[in-house]
């Protein structure tokens, strides 16, 4: 029963529930280059942060994937997944890149 | 007056960052040097609702306590509406964003554009940032 | 409900009258092709507005209004563009707003 219990409480506090907090996507164009992708994420324990840093770290990523190239068709997800106590804001984006 | 003081210790301790709105433009790193630059506004931002209703919680007679839940109630009814954060007593403080970008970019080439809505929370006060961050193709 | 209770309430209606709150701020437009600032350059402006009362909207054309609007106003070339998206806290109803700037290069 403990076993039980404890197997629950664990997947209960593992699996999260993910939201979507905002969404948007940019032209694309017929010739489109290859596909890149980068993320950043913070770690939140009950609501208490006070930067939004990692939004700059996904854009950094991501201009390193298409180092002197153009990123069109940019999708940027910026979602939530909360856990027990805590959650995990995450910013993922990707794009085409167009090397010059 | 302790539990005031405790409340008010944990609400300035407790300052948070939001994030509402990330939306990232297309990255240009063809056409030239980047150089980034940025424009952030802010007003402040307070949820009056929430106020009359902490203050109604630490009102001690039943009296002032019904009171403030009533001032609660009529300022929820007064301010419908949807809203991002707090609201606000102003509503023209990022009007001139679009200026603000175009003049620290002498080529007027801009690239990169991270448009994103945040905030400041003190508890039921905050600073509600409209914030836009970009590339200057030099 | 008392004098003073009443008094209360017409003062923070008089204090905090209309709320309001920005949801969203978005600029895009400044491509490779944008013309520096010069005399050529002017900024235009468009916004328009729609109330609802009591969650009852049925439309969102103030936005195409919006956007028609600031299309009017430039002969030229309407390069880039700044959409506000906000409103206007109410007694049983609010005001949603658009405000569209754009950089018109004639």
């Amino acid at each position: 029963m403990i076993r039980l219990f404890t197997a629950l409480l664990a997947t209960l506090m593992l699996s999260g529930c993910m939201s979507l907090n905002s969404v948007s996507l940019t032209q694309i164009p017929s010739d489109k280059g290859q596909l890149v992708s980068a993320k950043a994420h913070d770690w939140v324990f009950l609501g208490f942060t006070t930067q939004n840093n990692f939004v700059n770290e996904a854009v950094n990523n991501l201009k390193q994937e298409c180092p002197n190239g153009k990123l069109t068709g940019v999708l940027t997800k910026h979602q939530t997944t909360a856990y027990v106590l805590v959650f995990k804001r995450e910013v993922i984006a990707s794009g085409y890149c167009k090397k010059a | 007056m302790q539990k005031l003081i405790l409340v008010s210790a944990l609400l300035l301790l407790g300052a948070c960052a939001r994030l509402d709105h990330v939306q990232i433009g297309d990255i240009d790193q063809s056409n030239g040097a980047l150089s980034p630059i940025s424009v952030k506004v802010s007003e402040n931002g307070v949820e009056m609702a929430v106020v009359a209703g902490v203050a109604a919680e630490l009102a001690s007679q039943s009296k002032r306590n019904q009171q403030l839940k009533e001032i609660r109630d009529f300022l929820a009814l007064i301010n419908m509406g949807p809203r991002t954060g707090n609201p606000v007593f102003f509503d023209t403080y990022a009007q001139n964003v679009l200026d603000a970008l175009y003049q620290q970019c002498a080529s007027g080439k801009i690239t990169g554009i991270r448009n994103i809505r945040e905030g400041k929370t003190y508890g039921p006060v905050s600073g509600e940032i409209v914030r836009i961050d970009a590339d200057c193709i030099l | 409900m008392n004098f003073k209770l009443v008094f209360t309430l017409a003062f923070t209606l008089l204090v905090t009258g209309c709320t309001h709150s920005i949801h969203m701020v978005h600029t895009d437009g400044f491509g490779a092709s944008m013309t520096p600032k010069t005399e050529s350059t002017k900024i235009v402006e468009a916004n328009s507005e729609q109330t609802v009362f009591l969650f009852f909207a049925f439309d969102t054309d103030y936005v195409d209004q919006a956007k028609a609007d600031l299309e009017s106003k430039c002969h030229g070339d309407l390069q880039a563009i700044s959409t506000q998206y906000s409103t206007s806290h109410g007694f049983l109803h609010w005001t949603n707003k658009i405000l569209m700037k754009g950089i018109c290069a004639s």
